[in-house]
């Protein structure tokens, strides 16, 4: 007998995902889809001073968005894999039921898919290693990938319902369509039918699960005959989609977005204004761990406020320049905030892993996507934001005396100029 | 061991009709349903495999009813359809741990056993570690063969089994099929009467739906005794004879032509009566002059 094992566990489940895995591994299509998801990683990881966040952040947009289609289509085509391979009789006239296998069918594909996110990170933290020569904030691409790991969880299982329900991949692929409108439609969709944000993780997992068991229900039903449905899929089904409705009341409810609700604090901020030798907009919001950090919790600092967008290019090296400002003048009473003015409330995490941060960068989760950077949250429309970065320079009573825009904010001698004139006219 | 069907009916959308009604029981040996295409062998076969369900009538296979108890049915089944695909990327050995495992059969070292015992059934034990999609037909036939044996099943149910095979594949798929004869139901769809021929204990010719003949190979034959008849004649007289007669053969024979008959009575010139074969009597059931309301 020639060498040959069997599939691993006494579980079946375990087993079948194993053969998944198994046929995935060998397949052209698959090793193709990891090549090419490792050529994107090294594409866009790369680019000296960025930091290992900018990186890890590129890397995640490039995998929800764009591997993210990929995968949509994958699923929709391992929906109907049996058709296409006529295997439909032979595997469907066994007795193992449905719900096992639509599952490990699914668990199969989505591992499969989070190797190829594997190769895309790993290739992105290469060409960031190759750039940056160091491996210092390589937990911020820990990070993205698990962000893009739910994301790409949560459009697998729209694809792959979609495509068992109907007994279609065009019904399946159905699910780019939506892709392609959260890509198109920031300007216009509530952030809370994003998924790749992180806030929405939760709701969006759970719709995941949802689907998964909805599909575990009712494809081929009448396969079961009379015996009764598996539990997990059947008590799973309802506890999910509660559970999901439940995350998103609490999302409408509770998050500024000008398409759904506003938050009267976030108003308030608003309404502030900047002005020079004026005190300085205040605010409240959370910093990397969630605790909330204000203006008003560093009394007597020269603040550097520095208000930055993760999608902008120069987003790394704002927070590069904000590290050295505090390293060079920190012990003098200089105080770096940085502001994450982004829709996904996790991006900020991401930077400051990646960053290695020491001052707090605080996520301004009234942000919603406009084409002025001023209209993109209350904040950023209090300090008249027109470039990203731009950091505002305040004295020891937080008044505004500077407010650098765009490259002026990323030139080191520029801000160190700031900084030096605010110490001298008040050293202490 | 034995499958009942009563008055067994499959309504297709659009109101074609697979099934009139049939009624059948068979027990342990190898049973073969004969029939042109459309007969309704694969509706039938479908619907003891568990993967259609009937429009009307009942179905049972070993006592389980094939409509509410599809689990335990399929526990005994063992099924290679007609037209069927592998994942070509697995090899033998994985494709049937696969099946294994869609059997349920949960022990690794017991499926591996009965993996090896199948793989040497169907004689592919050097082909064990190939990918499926590197085989002949004749040896991914066998495969699928190898699949449908592995939980030791009771019914096992083959559609086709030697379609589109070469000669020498065909006997070795037809011999595997005696082999496996036993305490066990073996149902056969073909359309090659040969296959019936060399195998099967008892056999039923479906068309349009209907059955038109029940019983052993002996007994086919023995509804067209004395009704095939072969006449010698001269070539050119051979497009003015044929006309009006159930043709079962023509041979050439030197300069002369034999003309082969079934009928009830025989008026061509020199025409003797003739040992009945499977093809005389397949083809006198399948003639169009009965009534198939």
């Amino acid at each position: 007998m020639p060498d040959t094992r069997t599939l691993g566990s006494r579980l079946p489940v375990l087993g079948l995902v194993s053969a998944e895995l198994r046929m995935g591994v060998r397949a052209p299509g698959v090793r193709l889809l990891a090549f090419g998801a490792a050529l994107m990683g090294w594409s866009v990881g790369g680019g000296a001073g960025r930091g290992s966040g900018a990186s890890a952040y590129a890397a995640g947009e490039a995998a929800w968005q764009w591997l993210g289609l990929v995968i949509i289509l994958w699923f929709s085509l391992t929906a109907v894999r049996d058709h296409a391979a006529r295997t439909t009789a032979i595997f469907w006239s066994k007795p193992q039921p449905t719900e096992r296998i639509v599952l490990a069918r699914f668990a199969g594909t989505l591992g499969l898919a989070l190797l190829a996110l594997l190769a895309l990170f790993i290739g992105a933290a290469a060409s960031h290693l190759r750039a940056a020569g160091s491996l210092a904030g390589f937990g911020a691409f820990g990070i993205q990938y698990l962000r893009a790991a739910w994301v790409l969880a949560f459009a697998g299982a729209l694809a792959y319902a979609l495509g068992m329900l109907a007994n279609s991949a065009i019904a399946g692929a159905l699910a780019a369509l939506y892709w392609v409108l959260t890509l198109a439609g920031r300007d216009y969709l509530a952030k809370v039918y994003f998924p790749a944000y992180t806030q929405n993780a939760v709701t969006y997992l759970l719709l995941a699960g949802a689907l998964v068991c909805l599909t575990a229900l009712f494809h081929q039903r009448r396969r079961r005959g009379a015996a009764p449905a598996a539990l997990w899929a059947s008590v799973g089904l309802p506890l999910l989609l509660l559970g999901f409705g439940l995350s998103l009341r609490h999302s409408l409810l509770t998050e500024h977005d000008p398409m759904v609700r506003t938050s009267q604090i976030l108003d308030t901020m608003q309404r502030q204004t900047l002005s020079l030798r004026e005190r300085s907009p205040g605010f409240t919001l959370p910093g990397q761990g969630g605790a909330p950090v204000s203006l008003s919790d560093y009394p007597g600092k020269v603040l550097l406020v520095a208000l930055w967008s993760p999608a902008s290019p120069d987003a790394g090296l704002v927070l590069t320049r904000l590290a050295d400002m505090q390293a060079r003048y920190g012990a003098r009473g200089v105080q770096p905030v940085a502001v994450c003015i982004s829709e996904d409330q996790g991006a900020a995490t991401t930077f400051a892993v990646g960053h290695g941060t020491a001052y707090p960068i605080v996520s301004d989760w009234g942000a919603h996507f406009a084409a002025k950077p001023a209209d993109m949250s209350p904040v950023a429309a209090a300090h008249e934001l027109t470039d990203f970065p731009t950091i505002v320079v305040t004295d020891r009573r937080r008044r505004v005396r500077e407010v650098l825009r765009g490259t002026e904010a990323l030139d080191p001698d520029r801000l160190s100029r700031s900084v030096e004139a605010r110490l001298q006219e008040e050293p202490r | 061991m034995d499958v009942r069907v009563a008055g067994l009916r499959k309504e297709y959308e659009g109101g074609v009709v697979g099934l009139h009604g049939v009624d059948l029981e068979i027990n342990d040996g190898i049973f073969a349903l004969l029939g042109p295409n459309g007969a309704g062998k694969s509706t039938l076969m479908s619907i003891l495999a568990t993967l259609l369900d009937p429009t009307r009538g009942t179905a049972t296979v070993g006592g389980f009813d094939v409509r509410t108890q599809k689990e335990q049915v399929r526990s005994i089944l063992g099924y290679l359809p007609q037209d069927f695909g592998l994942y070509p990327s697995l090899t033998v050995f994985e494709t049937l741990d696969y099946i294994g495992l869609l059997y349920n059969m949960r022990d690794p070292a017991e499926r591996r056993r009965r993996i090896e015992e199948v793989i040497s059934q169907v004689n592919l034990t050097a082909e064990a570690s190939k990918p499926v999609g590197q085989l002949s037909g004749g040896m991914k036939q066998r495969v699928g063969l190898a699949q449908a044996l592995i939980n030791s099943p009771k019914l096992i149910i083959v559609d086709e089994p030697t379609a589109g095979l070469d000669p020498e594949e065909r006997i070795r798929v037809r011999s595997l099929l005696a082999e496996l004869g036993g305490e066990r139901v073996i149902l056969l769809s073909t359309h090659l009467i040969e296959d019936v021929a060399a195998v099967a204990d008892r056999i039923a010719v479906l068309y349009k739906g209907r059955i038109r003949f029940v019983g052993t190979g002996d007994e086919m034959r023995d509804a067209v005794r004395g009704k095939v008849w072969e006449a010698e004649m001269e070539p050119t007289a051979l497009r003015e004879a044929r006309k009006g007669w159930v043709e079962t053969g023509l041979q050439r024979i030197g300069s002369k032509a034999l003309l082969r008959v079934v009928a009830e009575n025989c008026d061509l010139p020199h025409a003797r009566s003739a040992e009945p074969t499977l093809d005389d009597a397949y083809i006198w059931l399948m003639r169009g002059d009965q009534d198939d309301a």
